[in-house]
């Protein structure tokens, strides 16, 4: 962390909104596109946002500069996105919708960004899918399997993040990989 | 480095770059000379090249400043909710009004007793009515007139009667009335005449001052609080003076007020004050309070902030 980075954590920690938005504007990116891989859906990314800059703006002071602010960060996107996700669940396993989670969302993302026609057709699925697979890792493969793969964490930051040992880490990642596997046999082998 | 039983982990390792050294030798040279491990290899290879075709989500820029805003606001909801939350304001009232409900009577009593006894005893007016009347018992002002060629202040207010005052603003008496009429006085015109008439006095008053904030802070005629904070500038600064430019500078929408806070926190040498240059500089949405910031940071701080990216146009 650098002596800026800290000068200003210290003017937020004494409730500069403004010093507050400084750090938002820093790492609001990773925050949304973190909060989107682990639920999967863009306005519940969105919420999360909010929510989770809000609880960081109120518990700021509680930071003591022991890790990096960007770890302290993660570990609360982490935590929300898990809680978030748990909370979901139980409320789709007493729905009557028989909608697979986030497709929507994940098929309109699908046709934001796919570049081609030609490409859209195999890459929309094949992104549903491994959406999908996803959604079928347990909270924590899928926490450090997204923030592995597609967010680029090392796995000893990852294991600051998620409180635990890094063979911890690895061993998450290695099962989740597997099931991935597994799940997505077919377009692996095409 | 166990092989091959653990091949699938090590492959996995391999692939993210998370061996040490001496384990991504080990397993290369492994890699070399056995086949299975190798298939293993090209298979993982191949699988990350499917998951690519799940691409990271890409946030837009202005959805972005959607968001900030909104966040923005509700940070701001929060940081006033805290504070009513604690039931601190309503506390902090009871005891303001009920002290000065304590001193309106005494004051009151005080006041008919003199009057009683000056018009006994001596039956003249008092030579300097506001000095035995507090600034609560001014009821009205009428007129308020500031003559800036002569610094003369002519000012026509009700107490229990009718007072009529002149002089200039080192009087205590005009201040106190000017101060009173800066913060309480309902018509805008006759507010920004004591906002001027305050500017010729240079030392610190703390009822001007308490009066030139408030104005800040409060007054819903734009024109009025930049006259203030004009004012504020040219009076002697102290702890209460510079926390009012820092707020202003921090909080304040209107650029025309950033601009004085900023030229008058420019000229504090205060170690205090730097991260609030540090914020104006990459926050502030003003080009000349950026460009201000920049500068005071260069002269004071170390070079390396100089460096930083300054997007002036912003």
């Amino acid at each position: 962390m650098n002596a800026d980075e800290k000068a200003v954590i210290k003017e937020a920690q004494r409730g500069s909104i403004v010093a507050f938005e400084t750090l938002v504007k820093k790492y609001e990116r990773q925050v949304l596109q973190l909060a989107y891989s682990m639920v999967n859906n863009t306005q519940d990314a969105e919420d999360i946002y909010q929510e989770v800059f809000v609880k960081v703006f109120k518990s700021l002071s509680q930071f003591k500069f022991k890790s990096e602010f960007s770890t302290w960060l993660f570990r609360v996107v982490v935590n929300y996105c898990i809680n978030f996700r748990k909370k979901r669940e139980r409320r789709q396993a007493v729905s009557l919708e028989n909608k697979k989670p986030g497709s929507e969302s994940q098929q309109a993302f699908a046709k934001e960004t796919a570049s081609t026609p030609e490409r859209d057709v195999l890459n929309v699925e094949l992104s549903q899918e491994i959406a999908q697979a996803l959604e079928m890792l347990s909270a924590k493969q899928k926490t450090v399997f997204v923030l592995r793969h597609y967010h680029g964490h090392k796995l000893k930051e990852i294991s600051k993040i998620m409180a635990c040992s890094e063979g911890t880490v690895k061993n998450y990642l290695f099962r989740a990989t597997q099931k991935m596997q597994q799940l997505l046999y077919s377009y692996s082998q095409a | 480095m166990k092989l091959p039983q653990d091949i699938e982990k090590y492959v996995l390792l391999y692939l993210y770059d998370e061996l040490n050294e001496a384990d991504r030798k080990e397993f290369e040279a492994h890699i070399h000379f056995n086949e299975v491990s190798r298939t293993k290899l090209e298979e993982m290879r191949v699988f990350q090249k499917t998951l690519a075709s799940k691409s990271v989500f890409e946030p837009q820029e202005e959805r972005l400043s959607e968001l900030r805003l909104q966040l923005r606001e509700r940070l701001r909801h929060e940081k006033q909710g805290f504070w009513e939350k604690t039931g601190l304001p309503e506390f902090w009232e009871s005891i303001r009004w009920g002290v000065f409900s304590m001193r309106l009577a005494g004051s009151a009593a005080l006041f008919m007793i003199g009057l009683f006894a000056g018009n006994y005893f001596f039956a003249m007016p008092a030579k300097s009515p506001v000095a035995e009347m507090p600034s609560q018992y001014i009821s009205n002002i009428n007129l308020l007139q500031y003559d800036p060629g002569t610094g003369n202040v002519q000012v026509d207010y009700e107490t229990v009667q009718q007072v009529h005052l002149q002089g200039g603003v080192e009087n205590e008496d005009i201040r106190k009335v000017l101060a009173y009429a800066i913060s309480r006085e309902n018509h805008p015109g006759r507010r920004l005449s004591a906002v001027k008439a305050a500017t010729g006095f240079s030392l610190a008053d703390d009822d001007l001052v308490n009066a030139l904030i408030h104005a800040i802070q409060k007054d819903s005629v734009e024109g009025v609080r930049l006259k203030a904070v004009k004012v504020l500038k040219t009076m002697a600064s102290n702890s209460k003076v510079k926390l009012a430019f820092i707020q202003i500078l921090l909080n304040d929408e209107n650029p025309a007020m950033r601009i004085e806070a900023i030229d008058a926190l420019s000229q504090v040498e205060d170690n205090d004050v730097r991260p609030i240059f540090r914020n104006a500089l990459l926050d502030d949405t003003n080009e000349f309070v950026r460009l201000k910031a920049s500068k005071v940071l260069e002269r004071t701080e170390n070079p390396e902030i100089k460096s930083r990216e300054i997007n002036f146009e912003k």
